[in-house]
């Protein structure tokens, strides 16, 4: 390495300039961001108005009695009644979906082999406790609405696939019992 | 509260969607990404143009940094990145040979006397190839083979390249002093 060369590595600080970019520079990615935020947001809202359409159109044929005290209560509710509605029909959904589950005959084997799926279910239980704890102390925002959602969805689709995990364990039992071949 | 934690509430904040923590962020780095982008891209407007999307993909990808001690370095990477993939739009980097660029004897130091600003407008004006290489190398502390992976060149056209820029430099500097 030469003198120059030195001199320039000792002094590469100097060569790090700083330029001041044109200030209307960020209110257009700020702009931008805005625009993803509210597409994404646009796509939840939709996404929670084909649920509560499903859920509500399933509740026709189920006679569940509403009381607005309860809804209120709901921590989607403290974004606005109306999702407050979304999530009274999340949580019947999944009270019908965990009884559907406590139903099927399981052995102590499959128990056992599903154990992860009701571990996972526990874990999402504990997570919407904490997120309406934080409801109840900070109100509900967008991210807080996009949390609950997605926790509900989660624990929907879990217990979707523990009734089809049991289904296919309690089959394979049946079919070991009666000697058939299992390919 | 001390700089690790202020940068990890930043973080946090900016990740949730927090405006002002993202301001914050993109104000402490502007000014230095902003020289990165020109010197990537030559050009002052398209470099402004370039870190605009690459403080967007910033934003949009913060809540996957699980450092964020390591925040500086990982957003020189998406600013870096977000450079390279317009270059390449444009044009392909060529492999250059590798050459000895003779030493010229510099038993003085020849340069004392000249400032940095005019070192700067130097390596401004240097070919693309070789003040990207430069600046990655000799200001970014970037090593040869990450500049190469980078520019998706031979290792050995990153070292001609850095020292063609060197030689170019010190050949213009000298006709200053004159």
């Amino acid at each position: 390495m030469n003198n120059f060369e030195k001199y320039l590595k000792e002094n590469k600080n100097e060569l790090k300039r700083e330029l001041e970019p044109r200030r209307e520079l960020w209110d257009k990615i700020d702009q931008k961001l805005e625009n993803k935020r509210n597409a994404k947001f646009k796509w939840i809202q939709l996404s929670a108005a084909v649920v509560a359409l499903l859920l509500a159109a399933t509740a026709l044929f189920r006679t569940v009695e509403r009381d607005p005290k309860v809804i209120l209560e709901l921590p989607l509710a403290k974004y606005s009644t109306e999702y407050g509605l979304v999530e009274q029909e999340y949580q019947e959904s999944i009270r019908y979906s965990t009884q559907l589950v406590a139903n099927m005959k399981t052995s102590v084997e499959v128990k056992k082999q599903t154990a992860s799926y009701l571990n996972g279910l526990e874990a999402l239980e504990m997570a919407y406790e904490g997120y309406k704890k934080i409801v109840v102390e900070e109100g509900c925002d967008d991210i807080m609405m996009e949390l609950i959602i997605d926790n509900y969805q989660r624990r929907l689709e879990l217990l979707e696939n523990l009734q089809g995990e049991i289904k296919k364990l309690n089959n394979h039992e049946k079919m070991e019992s009666t000697g058939e071949i299992i390919i | 509260m001390n700089s690790q934690t202020q940068i990890a509430t930043f973080v946090s904040q900016a990740a949730k969607g927090n405006r002002i923590a993202q301001q914050e962020i993109y104000r402490q780095h502007c000014g230095a990404m902003l020289s990165l982008c020109v010197r990537m891209m030559g050009d002052r407007y398209i470099a402004e143009d370039v870190m605009q999307d690459g403080f967007i993909k910033v934003f949009m990808r913060l809540p996957q940094l699980k450092e964020p001690k390591k925040l500086s370095g990982w957003i020189k990477r998406i600013i870096l990145n977000e450079c390279m993939d317009q270059l390449k739009k444009v044009r392909h980097f060529e492999e250059v040979e590798e050459h000895d660029f003779e030493d010229e004897g510099e038993g003085e130091n020849w340069f004392e006397g000249i400032s940095f600003d005019q070192i700067n407008d130097e390596i401004d004006r240097l070919s693309d190839g070789s003040r990207q290489v430069f600046t990655l190398y000799l200001i970014e502390d970037m090593k040869h083979r990450e500049i190469a992976e980078l520019l998706g060149v031979s290792v050995s056209t990153v070292k001609s390249q850095y020292q063609r820029a060197l030689k170019q430099l010190r050949t213009r500097l000298k006709a200053i002093m004159i």
